[in-house]
């Protein structure tokens, strides 16, 4: 780890850095531009993860790194502080347009790459070659950053795959996830999901591309509806002196995994939990399974596409049924409420013969397909 | 720890900082010796080596632990038979059993996972635990192997300073 002498040296850079930003930016109400040093400190309410100073470098094309102080607070899993720490940095040498290349100099520890970021590196089995020399070159950091932004392993297969056949960058992948315009979980259900998943994730598809632009929005629609239920089953609520209190830093402890034959979620909870957005009270307990298919469909759509739906519930029920645990559940948003009643009970009917749970989903298409063309806009102004 | 925010910081922010910082130095004291392996101000530290040596008869190893606040193979010694012993100090109010911590990749504190992690980091001279004492151990353990060396978890209720030894391999 660094030593006294090391972190009070970078303390005072950091200080240094502070007051020039001030005089040059803040007092005189101008933003700063990629290539000026800017400090940044990253924190979780009162607890400080990273102190960090960063700059493009326009000559070399690399992420100028001036100070980075890392805390690795024992509340926190380890390595938690790396893990803020070298996101931040990778995701702004994505942002910065570079090569992906980072520079660390003498003025932290040295002027070699951090300690905690080394182990980081360890910990997810990421070789760094340049450690002394204060490098991390492109293609240890296209590693890290893949590793840090969490994808499954069939996710990441699927996305060196795209990379390889230069379809879409590993690192606008990652920055899609980590610059927090996709959900982990909402970028594997795309990325497994859908036959053209860079199209979605590269916002390639203009509105007057109707086709292709109803097909992207169908897909980011179906994968937002399934985060807003990942978001349901992850919120955990504390009860602090009578009063509901949501922990930010606090998550239900849950497994989401992907089936991408049928566009399914598989949650499997590790304490008891209630079954949100159904008419009976259920639980899943821990170590119980559940399965859902999720379709984001109108009311109109939801009766032309029911029989399709409930084949693949067959075929869902016929895979998974082997387990007599699992809950078998089928998805919809609230425009189910518009079908008409008689298609509704048919639906309903239909559904209890074959064993499976109707959830509606409070999100109606409308907000569905509003927050999807918000998504693919974001993704449009975002570096390529 | 993912809803952590970032932003350019102010002058008081910075002062603030260096202040919490420099009074965290002031609270440590310097190593008593090697051979005891132990940090002044890290109560539960010492009270575990304490019963480690006296209690469980075992010989101290020269390590260079993490610190008091950071995560990793607290203490290390070894037995009558020259078998390596790893011990994680804990100084909560959970008892020995609750106690151990989950990581995000290699599970439980003291799973073999877990143990054969710090032990690659020990060995390896880019990461924070390298040193070559530390090193030594560490090639010993993964050369061992990580099911073949105990481990205890050495517990101390903070009230009332009462230990609890917990043998989990």
């Amino acid at each position: 780890m660094p030593s006294t002498e090391q972190v009070i040296k970078g303390l005072e850079v950091f200080e240094a850095q502070v007051k020039a930003y001030d005089e040059k930016f803040r007092k005189k109400k101008i933003l700063p531009k990629n290539h000026d040093w800017r400090p940044y400190r990253w924190c979780s309410r009162d607890i400080v993860f990273a102190l960090l100073v960063v700059q493009q470098n326009r000559k070399g094309n690399y992420l100028d790194v001036d100070v980075c102080l890392i805390a690795q607070p024992p509340q926190y899993i380890e390595n938690s502080g790396a893990r803020v720490a070298l996101g931040f940095l990778l995701s702004e040498a994505y942002k910065c347009g570079g090569t992906m290349e980072l520079v660390f100099s003498k003025n932290i520890e040295g002027g070699r790459v951090p300690a905690y970021i080394c182990d980081l590196a360890i910990e997810m089995g990421v070789k760094l070659k340049h450690v002394f020399e204060g490098h991390i070159t492109p293609f240890e950091s296209r590693q890290l950053y893949l590793g840090l932004a969490g994808f499954s392993k069939m996710a990441q297969e699927k996305i060196m795959k795209m990379a390889v056949d230069k379809t879409i960058s590993s690192e606008r992948v990652c920055f899609m996830v980590m610059g927090g315009v996709w959900s982990l979980p909402e970028a594997e259900t795309i990325i497994l999901g859908s036959k053209h998943p860079e199209r979605v994730l590269q916002s390639a598809s203009e509105p007057d591309e109707r086709h292709l632009y109803l097909n992207d929005l169908l897909v980011a629609s179906t994968s937002i509806l399934g985060g807003v239920l990942d978001r349901k089953l992850l919120r955990t609520e504390l009860v602090e002196n009578g009063q509901i209190v949501e922990s930010e830093d606090e998550e239900f402890p849950l497994v989401i995994d992907f089936d991408p034959v049928h566009f399914a979620k598989i949650y499997r909870a590790e304490t008891d939990m209630i079954v949100p957005w159904i008419d009976e009270n259920k639980i899943l307990f821990s170590g119980q399974k559940m399965v859902v298919l999720i379709r984001a469909r109108s009311d109109s759509e939801i009766q032309k596409y029911f029989p399709k739906d409930l084949e693949s519930l067959k075929k869902l029920i016929a895979k998974y049924r082997k387990d007599a645990q699992i809950m078998i559940l089928y998805l919809l948003p609230r425009d189910f409420e518009d079908v008409s009643l008689t298609t509704q009970s048919q639906i309903i009917e239909q559904l209890k013969k074959a064993g499976v749970y109707l959830m509606i989903s409070p999100e109606n298409m409308a907000s569905l397909n509003k927050e999807a063309i918000r998504r693919l806009e974001t993704g449009r102004r975002t570096r390529q | 720890m993912s809803q952590a925010c970032c932003k350019i910081p102010s002058n008081e922010d910075v002062q603030a900082i260096n202040e919490s910082v420099k009074k965290n130095f002031a609270a440590e004291k310097p190593k008593v010796s090697p051979a005891l392996n132990s940090f002044q101000g890290d109560i539960g530290e010492m009270i575990a080596a304490q019963v480690a040596t006296e209690q469980l008869n075992l010989r101290p190893e020269f390590y260079d632990s993490p610190g008091k606040s950071e995560k990793g193979i607290d203490l290390i010694y070894r037995d009558g038979s020259g078998k390596l012993v790893l011990i994680e100090a804990k100084n909560t109010e959970k008892g020995a059993r609750a106690s151990p911590t989950t990581t995000k990749t290699y599970g439980r504190e003291g799973s073999i996972e877990w143990i054969e992690y710090h032990a690659k980091l020990m060995c390896d001279p880019s990461s924070s635990r390298y040193s070559p004492d530390n090193a030594k151990l560490g090639e010993e353990i993964l050369r061992v192997g990580a099911a073949n060396v105990t481990f205890y978890i050495i517990h101390t209720n903070p009230s009332t300073l009462k230990t609890d030894t917990v043998k989990i391999r």
